[in-house]
């Protein structure tokens, strides 16, 4: 565009400052020019402003933008009007900066991990297959709010029923499902380790009980026998154990996320269709039995 | 243009609320710099792009948070979109008008610069501000035009503002070189019939 003949000591002074601002630019400092660099003259601004501002457009264009707009005033209680990111034009003090949103994220992300290893736990306890893979297969269940379940639940937690045993169980019939469950913190909390949000969860202050406080947590979980990889095994004892400790509420979890699994949306991923089967037989069999 | 900020914001404030006539006040007040500048983008067509970023802008008017000036970036942002999709459709150049001999009627060396501000054509100066690489003309279009700060340049362009500040800055060195408006009239004709 422009001809070698036509840099004089203005334009090459201006060319200067243009590659001191580019370099300025590599490392971020923003060192290009002054903010209030005398740019030519401000005519140059006036100039341009005044010509390509120009003419305001036909009152077709506002005609156009009044009848958008009655159509959006109408249609606006239907719909949520919610502020996006990139409709918060706000002075930056007054935006959220944007730490809270990423917060909120891995407080959720926790809560739902804790959730499906609470649901793990009950289900084991429950009697019904854990899938294999542990708690990780179970993180899309949410935390159970619902108590219509607890009646299923505590005959059959409480009935030891030592015949629905799968063949293969190989972990001692008298490992409590307590210590299972405390297992299951432990991985939760060695996965969570360095995140502390997750820490006030229900679970986490179970296991800081189990272990006797806070800082004896990592050396509790390291003293605990080595969990098993596959959760297949330590189901046996859900169905064998008898115990009432602690059963109770979370069998009340472990059953309104069976609810959940029951949904046709986060469906039998969570255990294998057999596994779940058993499961059912099992539940099917014990009242009767029971009584 | 920023000396209506603040009466700009009153109205977007009202609009929001419902108050149709506030919305129209707010368009008269955005849609002269708006328009430039999506004509800077697009060219002919600018009318069109800037009635369908209207469309939006009315859509999602209760969605916006902020004061008059925040206003101008928010809808310069969704004009931009609107004006992108546009250029993606038509498969055009971005340049929205060839630097066409006959477009470059720039005055003489010898005009003064009052003659230049009197016969600047809007057309002369879309080819002038065109004929920038791309990311200096957005930049000079947004402050000069539009009547944006650095950042909310940046924000609306999705740089940093310091790559949108050094755009913008040389953009307009250039600019002004072609208009003779850069004070240094010692050094030879500088405009672009000349130097090209």
């Amino acid at each position: 565009m422009r001809g070698a003949e036509d840099g004089g000591p203005a334009d090459r002074a201006g060319t200067e400052t243009g590659m001191g601002a580019r370099h300025g630019e590599g490392d971020g400092r923003g060192a290009g020019p002054p903010r209030s660099a005398p740019v030519g003259d401000p005519r140059t601004e006036a100039l341009l402003a005044a010509a390509l501002r120009g003419e305001r457009a036909g009152a077709d264009g506002e005609r156009r933008a009044l009848v958008a707009f009655r159509a959006a005033r109408e249609a606006e209680p239907a719909r949520a009007a919610r502020t996006r990111r990139r409709d918060d034009w706000r002075p930056r003090e007054g935006r959220h900066p944007g730490r809270a949103p990423r917060t909120a994220l891995s407080v959720l992300l926790a809560s739902l991990t804790l959730g499906g290893v609470a649901y793990a736990a009950a289900m084991g306890g429950d009697g019904s297959a854990a899938a294999p893979g542990g708690p990780r297969r179970t993180l899309p269940a949410a935390p159970a709010d619902s108590a219509p379940a607890r009646p299923a639940a505590t005959p059959h937690a409480t009935t030891p029923v030592p015949a629905t045993t799968p063949p293969g169980a190989s972990v001692p019939p008298d490992h409590p499902s307590a210590a299972r469950d405390t297992e299951a913190r432990c991985r939760a909390y060695a996965r969570l380790e360095g995140r502390g949000e997750a820490l006030d969860a229900p679970a986490w202050q179970r296991l800081v009980t189990a272990a006797g406080g806070a800082e004896h947590v990592a050396a509790y979980c390291a003293g605990l026998p080595a969990a098993q990889p596959g959760g297949g095994p330590s189901n046996a004892d859900g169905n064998t154990d008898g115990h009432t400790d602690g059963n109770t509420d979370r069998n009340t979890d472990g059953n309104a996320d069976g609810e959940n699994s029951a949904d046709p949306d986060s469906g039998n991923q969570d255990g294998g269709g057999q596994e779940n089967g058993a499961g059912g037989s099992a539940r099917g069999q014990v009242p009767g039995r029971d009584r | 243009m920023q000396a209506y900020d603040g009466e700009l914001g009153a109205a977007v404030a009202r609009a929001q609320d419902g108050d149709e006539a506030a919305f129209a006040v707010a368009y008269r007040l955005v849609q002269p710099g708006l328009l430039g500048y999506v004509r800077g983008l697009v060219g002919e067509d600018a009318e069109d792009v800037a009635a369908d970023a209207w469309l939006e802008i009315a859509r999602d008017l209760r969605r916006f948070k902020g004061d008059g000036a925040g206003f101008r970036g928010w809808t310069a942002t969704i004009a931009r979109h609107r004006a992108l999709d546009h250029l993606r459709r038509q498969k055009v150049r971005p340049r929205p008008t060839a630097l066409d001999q006959d477009v470059v009627d720039l005055p003489g060396p010898h005009t003064t610069h009052d003659q230049v501000l009197e016969n600047l054509s809007t057309r002369t100066a879309l080819a002038l501000v065109s004929a920038l690489p791309r990311d200096q003309a957005e930049a000079v279009l947004l402050r000069v035009v539009v009547g944006l700060d650095g950042p909310s340049a940046a924000r609306v362009l999705g740089k940093r503002p310091g790559a949108v500040r050094t755009a913008t800055y040389r953009g307009l060195k250039r600019l002004a070189r072609r208009l003779g408006t850069d004070g240094v009239t010692d050094d030879g004709p500088r405009t672009l019939g000349e130097s090209t």
